[in-house]
């Protein structure tokens, strides 16, 4: 009888002390912070045109400051432009400034009808041999270019681009990314704000080695946000108004 | 409200359906450009002008120049889609003349997915390539057009083992309808475009010579499908010895 009281007591006390201190929730996958002393030479700079407002990035003013830009500025490896929408049959303006500034232009739709498309177009320069994509229609696009970035040693990189605009995606975004972290791939994109927080708690549970970027701006109807494996990371965005076009300058560096 | 809404999915349902129901049907146009555009003097106008009156849907090149010493450093390809409204995909073979040779494609819908890979089987001349793209159409069907351009060299075993590069490359990887379009530089009775009807529809079988352009005697210009059931509602060859050697094949296909 006295050793049912003690265990009984033992118990009891272990499952108040359990009461008190609670097992920590499980937030999901966290990043490893990143050193804080950054190596330049592996710094590389995208930079990102959007208004993030929903709207088409390009009106009557046109965009040959774009165009003055990119050829005059070797150093940028990609160019993303938000929402650079076509009308099929009619010159793109991302296939246009690819031709003006003598560089390779790629467009990744988001949404189309029979006669204009929506979607973010990718200016680089060299031949691209892989442009790797998926493609479900009314669920997800996304594409990007593999290049050679040339960073303290030559690292083979995916550029891609894509938009989020409803939970529904994240299943279908996340499978279009299994092998993110075997590939060096960085996925830069917007992402409607409203949704923004719940893609971060989506991806904490449903895959790990990733930092995820998102910009924070809850104002605008979308943010931006960067996705890659955990051996890169964004030390910078810097806004710039250079042109008539919003654009964002990333600096990203391969931590290796 | 609940009635609304469930009538307004079954609708969705129905009209997606109906949309996915749809055959697929695509016109095609397969130019070969001879060393690079030189009968036309380099001149993207030209063969705009000839491709627009077919209003194809893709367009494939081959022996199409990048950025060459003798094209006047120019990307023909990206001045072709500004001028005619579609998106530009460079394959490059090989580099050359300061610039790059190889084949390429105009789409009038973006894609999500491109790739190009290269090879010289021994006994070839010259490295060579099949450039390919998927697309998704205005009826959300998938598609795959690849362009390629086989050896020219005497013996078969080269173009063939080219082709069964080709074919671990595309077919094997996914269930979209496939087109291969381009030169063979092989005579429908050859053992190469025997080797290639193990795989591959002739959909344009019986149809006309396509070389030389001024007096066509031979047929080594192809449209091949797979899997074999697409149907040909029209194959018409046509001939500019203006702007080549070859004549160019205008096709309009349909799979079910």
């Amino acid at each position: 009888m006295t050793s049912i009281i003690i265990v009984t007591a033992i118990t009891t006390g272990f499952l108040f002390s359990s009461c008190d201190n609670p097992a920590e929730e499980d937030k999901g996958y966290e990043a490893p912070a990143p050193p804080t002393e950054i190596n330049t030479r592996n710094v590389l700079e995208l930079e990102f045109y959007s208004k993030l407002n929903g709207e088409s990035l390009f009106d009557n003013t046109g965009y040959q400051t774009i165009i003055d830009n990119i050829s005059n500025n070797t150093k940028t490896l990609a160019y993303f432009f938000d929402r650079s929408d076509a009308v099929i049959g009619e010159t793109s303006p991302i296939v246009d400034i690819g031709w003006k500034t003598k560089t390779k232009s790629f467009f990744v739709q988001n949404d189309y009808t029979d006669t204009s498309i929506q979607g973010t177009g990718i200016i680089v320069r060299p031949i691209i041999n892989n442009f790797e994509g998926t493609g479900i229609p009314d669920t997800l696009f996304v594409g990007g270019c593999t290049l050679m970035a040339p960073l303290g040693k030559a690292v083979t990189l995916t550029l891609s681009t894509c938009q989020l605009n409803d939970k529904y995606q994240f299943a279908a975004f996340v499978k279009a990314l299994q092998n993110l972290a075997n590939n060096n791939k960085l996925i830069l994109g917007t992402i409607k704000s409203n949704i923004a927080n719940d893609l971060a708690q989506y991806l904490k549970t449903n895959m790990k080695d990733f930092r995820l970027y998102e910009s924070d701006n809850q104002e605008k109807p979308y943010q931006l946000f960067v996705l890659s494996p955990v051996s890169f990371v964004v030390r910078a965005v810097i806004f710039e108004n250079n042109t008539n076009i919003p654009a964002y300058k990333f600096q990203i560096e391969y931590l290796n | 409200m609940i009635l609304n809404k469930s009538l307004w999915l079954i609708c969705w349902v129905m009209a997606s359906s109906a949309l996915m129901g749809q055959s697929l049907s695509l016109r095609v146009m397969s130019m070969n450009m001879r060393e690079g555009g030189e009968p036309a003097n380099y001149n993207a106008e030209a063969y705009s002008n000839c491709i627009r009156q077919y209003n194809p849907d893709v367009v494939v090149f081959q022996e199409m120049d990048n950025f060459t010493n003798r094209n006047g450093k120019k990307d023909l390809l990206s001045e072709m889609a500004v001028r005619l409204g579609m998106f530009p995909y460079y394959g490059k073979a090989f580099s050359y003349g300061g610039g790059d040779y190889g084949n390429a494609i105009l789409s009038k819908y973006p894609f999500y997915n491109a790739q190009t890979i290269t090879a010289k089987p021994a006994g070839a001349n010259e490295i060579r390539s099949c450039a390919w793209i998927d697309i998704v159409m205005p009826n959300k069907r998938k598609v795959r057009v690849a362009v390629t351009h086989l050896d020219v060299a005497s013996d078969s075993q080269v173009r063939i083992s080219m082709l069964a590069t080709i074919n671990k490359s595309i077919l094997n990887e996914n269930a979209l309808p496939i087109l291969l379009i381009g030169d063979f530089n092989a005579t429908p009775d050859s053992d190469t475009m025997q080797y290639a009807k193990f795989k591959w529809q002739d959909i344009g079988a019986g149809t006309g010579n396509t070389i030389p352009s001024n007096n066509p005697g031979s047929r080594i210009d192809y449209v091949m499908g797979n899997p074999s059931n697409w149907i040909k509602k029209s194959y018409d060859i046509v001939c500019y010895p203006g702007l080549s050697d070859h004549c160019f094949i205008v096709a309009e296909v349909e799979y079910p």
